[in-house]
Order: C-alpha cells, then sequence, then structure tokens
C-alpha cells in the first residue's frame, strides 16, 4: 500500500433553521384533546398510540409542556364533574354501582392517558415540580366527584346503612362495599380515614354501646359474652371481606371498649351467671371464653383472676375451717386435693394454663390451708391412711401420682416442721406394727420430702427406716447365739435410737417373770456388741400373742398391747385382782392401765376378763376375773386399745410445745451460722436472714428469735458492740 | 404416744354376773407365744445435753457429738483402770 495521508469525511448539519408552524402546538393539542375525549366516551379503539405518543412527546420537546399539562387538567376535569352528575342521578340502590362502574371507567382511561404522557411524567413534570399524571387523576377524582356536595354526604351515609344493615342480620353486596373502600384507599389513606374510617368507628360505638346496654339486661353472663365474641368476629371478618386492614384494630377497640370494658364488673359479678357461678359449675368454655375477651382490655385478666383469688380463698377458707368436715381428716385432705384438681383443670382448660392464675391459685391455697392450724397434721394423717390400707394394691404409677399431689400440699405448708413432726409419729406406728402397704412407696415420698426441704428435714426419718432395718438384723444374731431359747416365747426386739423417733416418756412396768429373764439375755446380747449404750424398754408399744384357754375350754389366740399382756398374765396366779392390786403388781400408769382395763373388759366380743360391778368407768375397788364364759367366732382374736383416732386437745397441746421447744436449737443454729459467717450484723438484718434461711421448715418468730439471741449472748457466742447495741458481734 | 391404732367401742357386757367361788389347782389360763417389743437405745453417760451447742446429744450435729462421746468414753475407760 502507499503511504499517502487518508482522506476524512465530516457531515454538517443543516445550515438553514427549521421555520415552526406558529398553528403546529394548537393543532397538536386539538389531536390530543380529542384523544382523550374519546378514550372517555369509550371509543379509544379507533386510536393511535404510536401517534399520539409522538405528538406528546413533540409537544413537550419544543417546550409546550405547560399547554399540554393544563390543557390535560382542563379537559379531566370537564369530563369528572360530567360523570359525578351521572353519578349524582343515579336512583337508590344503584348509587354505588353507578360510583364503582364511573371509578372503573377512569382509572382505564387514566391508564390510558398516563400512557400517552410518559414521556411529560419522566421529564417536563419532574422539573416543574407538578403533580403525575395518576396521582393528578386521583385528585381530580377526589375533588370532583367524591368530594361533590351531593355524592360525599351520600356516599357515606350509603356505606354506613350498608354496614348497620348487614349487623342487623340482612345480606349486602360485600364486593360493592369492598370495591368502594379500596376506591377510598386509593385516593389515599386519609381519605379512606377521614371520609369513612373515622365516622364508621364512632357510628359504630354507638350501636355497640346501645346494643351491649340491651344486651347486658336480658342476656346472663354466658350469653351475653357468646354475643360479645361473635360481634367481634364479625367485625374482623368484615374486615376482612370489605375494610382496610389497618381498620380492624380500631373497630375491635370498640366493639371491645363498648361490650367487655365498660361492662366487665357487671357481668363478672352476675348472679347465677357469672364468674362465681362459672367456677362452682366448671363451666370451663364460658370461661374460656371470658378469658379470650377480657385479655384483650386493660385490666380485663387481673379482674377475672381477682374474683377468682376472692372466691378461691373464701370456698377454701369455709372448707378448712368447717367443724364438719374436721371430723375426718382423711376427707378433709381429699377435698383438698380435689379443689386443687379443679382448679388446675381450671387453669388448664380455661385459662390455657396461665402463669399468673396459676401463681394466684398457689398464693390462694397458700392462704387457706394455713388457716387451720391443724392441716399440717391432717396431711400427715391422709397419707398414713394410704400408706396403712389407701393405696394398697395400687400400681407404682398411681401411688407416684398420690404421693406428688399430696407434696403439692405440702408445698403450700407454712409450718412443715409441724408436719414432719406429726409424719414421723405416725410413721412410727406404721413401721413398729407392721401396717405399711409398701416400702418402695414410703421410702418414695421421704425422697420426695428430702428433694423439697432438704437432707435434715429427713435425715431421722431415714434414720427410723435404717434403725428397723438393723434390728433385724440384731435380732437374727440374738436367736443364732441363743439356739436354747427357740422353745419357749419368741422375742422380736426393734431397737430404736433415741432422737430420730418420737419423743417418748420412759416409762418401764413389771413384766411377766419369763419375759423379764428374756429381756436381760437380749441386753446382755445388744450390749455385748455395742458398748457404752443403755436400752429402755418402751411397754407403752408392743404387742404379743398369747395362747388363751377358757373356763369351759374353749381355746383362743390372742392378740394383745404390752401392757394388756401385763395384766392377763397376772390371772395365771389368781382368780380374782381387784384394780388396786393390777396397778401395784404391774406399776403400769393409771390413764394407761384404765384403757387398758377397759379393752379388756368392756368390748363386746372381746372381753377377755369380767368385771364387777360392770360399767364403763373402773374404781380402785373394781374386780376382775377371767372371763370363763368368753366365747368368739373367731381362733384368733385381736384386742385393740381404747385410742382417739386424732389427738386429744391436751396431746394436740403437748404436740404443739413440743414444737416450740424444737425450734429452738433451729433457730440458734442458724444465728450462729449466720453471725459465723458475717462476723458482725445488725439486729434487724440478722432477723431478716434467720427467717429467710428456716422458711423452708416455719415461719420464725421475731421475738423467739430475740430471745435466742439474747440466750446466745449469754452463753458467750455473741456479744453486743459497745458503742452501737443493736449490732452483735460473732465470738470464736 | 406411738400406740396401736384400733377404734373399740365401749359396750358394757350385758350378763348378769355369777359368782363363782374359787376353784383349786386350776391350770394356766394365757401362755406367751411371741413378743414384738421396743427399746431404745441411748449412749450410756449422764449428761443429756451437747456442752458446746447445748443441743440434745441425739440431735443436731450427730457426728460431732459422736467424735465428742469416743473421747468421753475413752477418758471414762482410761479413769476406771487406773
Amino acid at each position: 500500500m502507499s503511504n499517502q495521508k487518508k482522506r476524512n469525511f465530516q457531515i454538517e448539519a443543516f445550515k438553514h433553521r427549521v421555520v415552526m408552524d406558529p398553528k403546529y402546538a394548537d393543532k397538536t393539542w386539538k389531536i390530543l384533546e380529542h384523544a382523550i375525549h374519546e378514550i372517555y366516551n369509550h371509543n379509544a379503539s379507533g386510536l393511535s398510540f404510536e401517534e399520539l405518543y409522538r405528538n406528546a412527546y413533540n409537544m413537550v420537546l419544543h417546550k409546550f409542556g405547560e399547554k399540554l399539562y393544563s390543557g390535560l387538567v382542563a379537559t379531566m376535569t370537564g369530563h369528572l364533574k360530567a360523570i359525578a352528575q351521572s353519578v349524582e342521578a343515579a336512583q337508590g340502590g344503584s348509587f354505588l354501582e353507578e360510583l364503582n362502574r364511573k371509578w372503573n371507567d377512569h382509572n382505564k382511561a387514566l391508564q390510558m392517558i398516563r400512557d400517552i404522557l410518559m414521556y411529560m411524567d419522566r421529564t417536563y413534570i419532574p422539573s416543574t415540580q407538578k403533580t403525575p399524571v395518576h396521582e393528578l387523576g386521583l385528585n381530580l377524582w377526589k375533588e370532583n366527584v367524591i368530594y361533590s356536595s351531593q355524592i360525599r354526604t351520600r356516599l357515606l351515609n350509603t356505606l354506613l346503612e350498608l354496614v348497620h344493615s348487614e349487623r342487623t342480620g340482612e345480606v349486602i353486596d360485600r364486593g360493592i362495599m369492598r370495591n368502594i373502600t379500596k376506591m377510598l384507599m386509593d385516593l389515599g389513606p386519609s381519605v379512606y380515614g377521614q371520609d369513612f374510617e373515622t365516622h364508621f368507628l364512632q357510628v359504630s360505638a354507638e350501636f355497640y354501646q346501645a346494643e351491649s346496654q340491651k344486651f347486658i339486661e336480658c342476656c346472663d353472663c354466658g350469653d351475653y359474652l357468646k354475643k360479645a365474641e361473635r360481634r367481634l368476629n364479625e367485625e374482623m371478618e368484615r374486615v376482612s371481606h370489605y375494610l382496610d386492614s389497618r381498620t380492624e384494630k380500631k373497630i375491635t377497640n370498640v366493639v371491645e371498649k363498648e361490650m367487655i370494658e365498660n361492662h366487665m364488673l357487671r357481668l363478672i359479678h352476675m348472679e347465677n351467671s357469672g364468674l362465681v357461678h362459672m367456677l362452682c359449675d366448671d363451666k370451663y368454655e364460658d370461661m374460656s371464653r371470658m378469658y379470650n375477651l377480657f385479655r384483650r382490655v386493660t385490666d380485663g385478666l387481673s379482674k377475672i383472676r381477682e374474683v377468682m383469688t376472692s372466691h378461691m380463698r373464701e370456698s377454701g377458707k369455709q372448707l378448712v375451717t368447717d367443724p364438719e368436715r374436721l371430723k375426718d381428716p382423711v376427707e378433709y385432705v381429699q377435698r383438698l386435693l380435689d379443689e386443687k384438681d379443679k382448679y388446675d383443670k381450671i387453669i388448664n382448660l380455661a385459662f390455657i394454663n396461665d402463669k399468673s392464675f396459676q401463681n394466684a391459685l398457689n398464693s390462694s391455697f397458700e392462704y387457706f390451708i394455713n388457716l387451720n392450724p391443724r392441716s399440717p397434721e391432717f396431711i400427715s394423717l391422709f397419707v398414713d391412711d394410704k400408706l396403712r390400707k389407701g393405696l394398697k394394691g395400687v400400681s407404682e404409677d398411681d401411688v407416684e401420682v398420690t404421693l406428688d399431689k399430696v407434696m403439692m400440699l405440702f408445698r403450700y405448708l407454712q409450718e412443715k416442721d409441724v408436719f414432719e413432726k406429726y409424719y414421723k409419729q405416725h410413721l412410727a406406728k406404721r413401721l413398729l406394727s407392721g401396717k405399711t402397704v409398701s416400702d418402695d412407696a414410703e421410702r418414695s415420698l421421704i425422697v420426695k420430702l428430702k428433694t423439697e426441704c432438704g437432707y435434715q428435714f429427713t435425715s431421722k426419718l431415714e434414720g427410723m427406716f435404717t434403725d428397723m432395718k438393723t434390728s433385724q438384723d440384731t435380732m437374727q444374731g440374738f436367736y443364732g447365739c441363743h439356739p436354747e431359747l427357740s422353745d419357749g416365747p419368741t422375742l422380736t426386739v426393734q431397737v430404736l435410737t433415741t432422737g430420730s423417733w418420737p419423743t417418748q416418756s420412759s416409762v418401764t412396768c413389771n413384766l411377766p417373770a419369763e419375759m423379764s429373764a428374756l429381756c436381760e439375755k437380749f441386753r446382755s446380747f445388744y450390749l455385748g456388741t455395742h458398748t457404752g449404750r443403755r436400752l429402755s424398754w418402751q411397754t407403752n408399744m408392743g404387742t404379743a400373742d398369747l395362747k388363751a384357754t377358757f373356763g369351759k375350754g374353749q381355746k383362743h389366740e390372742l392378740n394383745v398391747s404390752t401392757y394388756q399382756m401385763c395384766v392377763v398374765m397376772l390371772f395365771n396366779n389368781a382368780d380374782r385382782l381387784s384394780y388396786k392390786e393390777i396397778e401395784q403388781a404391774t406399776e403400769i400408769p393409771a390413764s394407761d392401765l384404765k384403757r387398758c382395763l377397759q379393752s379388756l373388759a368392756l368390748v363386746k366380743g372381746r372381753n377377755v376378763l369380767r368385771k364387777e360391778p360392770m360399767g364403763k368407768d373402773i374404781g380402785d375397788d373394781d374386780a376382775f376375773y377371767v372371763n370363763d364364759k368368753f366365747s368368739s367366732k373367731l381362733y384368733k382374736v385381736k384386742i385393740g386399745t381404747v385410742v382417739a383416732q386424732k389427738e386429744s386437745e391436751p396431746e394436740k397441746l403437748e404436740t404443739r410445745q413440743r414444737v416450740e421447744e424444737d425450734r429452738k436449737p433451729q433457730i440458734e443454729a442458724a444465728i450462729v451460722r449466720i453471725m459465723k459467717s458475717r462476723k458482725q450484723l445488725d439486729h434487724n438484718n440478722l432477723i431478716a436472714e434467720v427467717t429467710k434461711q428456716l422458711q423452708s421448715r416455719f415461719l420464725a418468730n421475731p421475738t423467739e428469735v430475740k430471745k435466742r439471741i439474747e440466750s446466745l449472748i449469754e452463753r458467750d457466742f455473741l456479744e453486743r458492740d459497745d458503742s452501737d447495741r443493736r449490732l452483735y458481734r460473732y465470738l470464736a | 404416744m406411738a400406740t396401736l391404732d384400733f377404734d373399740v367401742p365401749m359396750v358394757p357386757t350385758g350378763e348378769p354376773s355369777s359368782n363363782v367361788g374359787p376353784s383349786s389347782k386350776k391350770p394356766k389360763h394365757f401362755e406367751i407365744k411371741k413378743w414384738n417389743v421396743v427399746t431404745l437405745w441411748a449412749w450410756d453417760i449422764v449428761v443429756d445435753n451437747c456442752a458446746i451447742c447445748w443441743n440434745h446429744i441425739m440431735d443436731l450435729c450427730k457426728k460431732f457429738h459422736f467424735f465428742q462421746l469416743k473421747t468421753v468414753l475413752l477418758f471414762e475407760a482410761f479413769r476406771s483402770a487406773s
């Protein structure tokens, strides 16, 4: 190729200015205006979108945007005024339909117009801060149609009337309602709010105020709540069908206020149908409805809780203070358990296990169970009844259920140490008499008590079981060492640890000679393997089996108490004995001896002795004989002891006093523990701390705590600060 | 009181009493077959309360009391041997 330069080509613009046709703008606008008319007159099919778009484009391009925009406004306004007139002319029920139809037409027209004028929307309008075409169309519709003086009021009234009709059971055209409310929303949330929603809410409030007044006067609580619930559901359904979703919260607030909040107390306290009635009659469905409705309003649930609590405390109080119910401890506790089951079920089924309701239940039970100071004793007696016979043959799982329920009541006790005292007494009886359905059940309960109150609470109870086991081993050892004793009476000794078992007075009566000798052999054996100990025979306990032969040769086997054994053995050597002689020979305490003799001589079918003179009282000079005429259908005869099922008043006081005495070392131990760790502490804080530490056993009495502090000071465990007498110091 | 739990109604016997004179050399009416008895064991010392915490020696702080009592018993044994 040659090295010559390349030539450049250059295209130049026209040299001549194009002369604009002076009438171009007018002609072009005429075309567009005509098109808009055709669009509104449903004749758009003949129009050429491309041509119209280009015309609008050219007008904007040639700086005629203002003419185009103002022309649009004028043309649309003209059409909308005509539309308003035709809507106003609509008769009765067709009003909304006509309005809706015109609105749909307007939207279609607006869509086409906006498409034609898209270039203006993108360029001219932003630069001049004017309203975009679509929004302009909506605004013009609002101002010329909706806010037309005849349409605005009529529209609102029509909508409200239709709502009212639906509320009174009529069927309305929900579709048209939805379309109209959607139109209002499309015009702007504030339009919907100001022109419909506000009025709707106000009219609704008036409606429900009147209706609730009518309902509350003719309905019972359950029916009223059903109606209120239905109304709420209807309003929510109405919103979902044809109102804006944001209206739901507002309209439900209205219903809640007018139908629930304003009548809450009256509903709860309605006679024969209110909350108390529901609680008594287990109306789960009604209560569930009340719960669901009331939780929608402020303080609704707390009002229910208040009334439930008040009722529970009142009925519980009656339960624990009714003299009739106190006669049978097992029945008493069973009623408490049934009451607990009842309210647990109510809270579960009606109050969806609401925690605040569970707390109300717990505080109520704690309140009324502790109103009766004998509750700890009765709960222990209930357990005793179950473990003696109530749980016999019951499956292991059911045993656990029962014991768990008892533990729930136990947890409510404020004086758990009183329960422990009685429980220990009752357990001792069961163990020593062999009357317990299941060792596993016994131990299971002790495990639960330990879990609840700690090792110290149950250590003695466990010691009781240990003693029973150890005693069996001891007896095996004893008879292993003394094979020569197998011919005589069989001895079984329960060796108990002092302090682990209920406190007993140490009384010894005179034993029959052969038993005395046997006891001495056992003592030697026992102390031979346990040095440094001493044994105290508890002749107020124990049982004996005797072979008996009566005057006409009839033979029986008697089961008697130790005291009874001592008495009847005397008659092997005497035909007649006076009360005085028996007392001197046996040295049994008078009150025990009298009861013993009553059992032997005065109980029909078990009167192995005969008394002269007859009568239930026993005098010093009364005489006793073997009852030669004794007879019984049974070979084995059990001579019981005349004892009370529950403690008598003096015994109750004694137990209570023992509880108070046992609390003193507990309080002192707590004080010493606290002071040892803190070294010094002021009076109020010390009392608070002691109370807190002992709470799982009993409520410490501040006066008693103060006394124990003084006692510890006297014994040099603590001292007072020289300058501040309310400050205590720990002494090592 | 850990007495047997048995609730029996008390009614006087309705039979008229007949006086039976004493008879000579009757066989024994009653013979003991079996006896279940209860006894309490405790430490064989006079002091019932702990000298340190003043509680009953069988009560609180059992381990401590046991240790203490072993010492006491050892001391007693030593003294009696001298």
